[in-house]
């Protein structure tokens, strides 16, 4: 995994998900590089698995079998960072959003640290109310949303998802004629 | 005759199938093929508004913030760009999202040029604080011929 942090507020931008990375994933950038910095986690094998799922001992990684194919055929990896990080990697594999989302990036340590709670509250998300306009134009905007979505909701019995579009029509009939 | 590698689905034979939706696999047809995958943060100033217009007693602040991954394949790739959070949490939209109303709008895209990748937000919106899109990719080898 690699993860990119702005140079100046430590802000996680973005990532480049997987454990192993090619040359060209490497030369990729999220960002200007004079602002933004970046971070690659490695990950080691730490066990060895055959075909048929047991374990391989590490001085037996060379071995092979009767036709000449090497036994090793999976691993478990780890990522190469301070113990208290590693399930936290471990779960930004699967989830990278929770980097950005919890953590900034530790100048100190060289990885992540937990936001402060006034950090955290700091960034709001995008949704409906960050638009902007009053707070009828937000209420009308959530209740077409709610509208189209009842409409559009294939378990929503069928009449229901009807009235609601004669409801929007009827809505949007009035907006129309300055009512 | 070109030579064939195909994996047809369970209980159809792979050496009489024709049908492409019969097939997991088939060398004849061309597939998606996996460049990179990753996540874009975008955090956007809204201080840093560029124009404000009043639509009835509001004062609206308009805002256009570009964040960039750079994928230097040296052709425009087949791209994918999702947004999440939106319009609920825990929600995912494939991008481009468009809204629009009388006193608010918002126009998230992605688009991708030769060397980047490139999430675009024009939208309304307050102008104090910290607003946060939070962004996905997935980039294919493919090159699309454009």
């Amino acid at each position: 995994m690699i993860y990119f942090y702005d140079k100046k507020t430590n802000d996680i931008v973005g990532t480049i998900q997987g454990k192993i990375h090619n040359k060209e994933q490497l030369g990729m950038w999220i960002g200007d590089k004079e602002k933004i910095g970046r971070v690659v986690v490695h990950w080691r094998p730490t066990k060895w698995y055959t075909k048929t799922g047991d374990e391989l001992p590490k001085e037996c990684l060379q071995a092979c079998d009767e036709q000449g194919n090497l036994l090793a055929f999976s691993a478990d990896f780890d990522p190469e960072c301070p113990k208290e990080l590693k399930k936290l990697f471990q779960e930004a594999d699967k989830n990278p959003r929770i980097l950005s989302e919890n953590f900034k990036h530790d100048p100190q340590s060289g990885f992540v640290r937990q936001k402060t709670k006034e950090e955290t509250v700091a960034t709001k998300g995008f949704d409906v109310a960050s638009l902007g306009g009053s707070e009828d134009a937000q209420n009308n905007i959530r209740e077409k949303e709610a509208r189209l979505r009842t409409i559009l909701d294939p378990s929503q019995p069928m009449e229901k998802r009807f009235e609601t579009l004669v409801e929007l029509l009827e809505v949007r009939k009035k907006v129309m004629s300055g009512g | 005759m070109t030579p064939t590698l195909a994996f047809s689905k369970s209980g159809i034979n792979v050496l009489t199938a024709t049908d492409p939706d019969d097939f997991v696999f088939h060398s004849g047809y061309d597939s998606l093929k996996y460049y990179s995958q990753g996540t874009v943060t975008m955090n956007v100033n809204l201080a840093n508004y560029y124009n404000t217009f009043t639509c009835f007693t509001d004062t609206i602040y308009e805002h256009y913030t570009v964040s960039e991954v750079s994928h230097n394949l040296g052709y425009v790739p087949y791209f994918v760009g999702y947004m999440f959070d939106f319009p609920s949490s825990g929600d995912a939209i494939q991008l481009p999202y468009a809204f629009g109303d009388a006193c608010a709008y918002a126009n998230i895209n992605v688009y991708a040029t030769t060397t980047k990748l490139y999430f675009a937000a024009h939208h309304t919106g307050g102008n104090s604080g910290t607003q946060t899109f939070k962004f996905s990719y997935r980039i294919f080898r493919n090159n699309v011929g454009l």
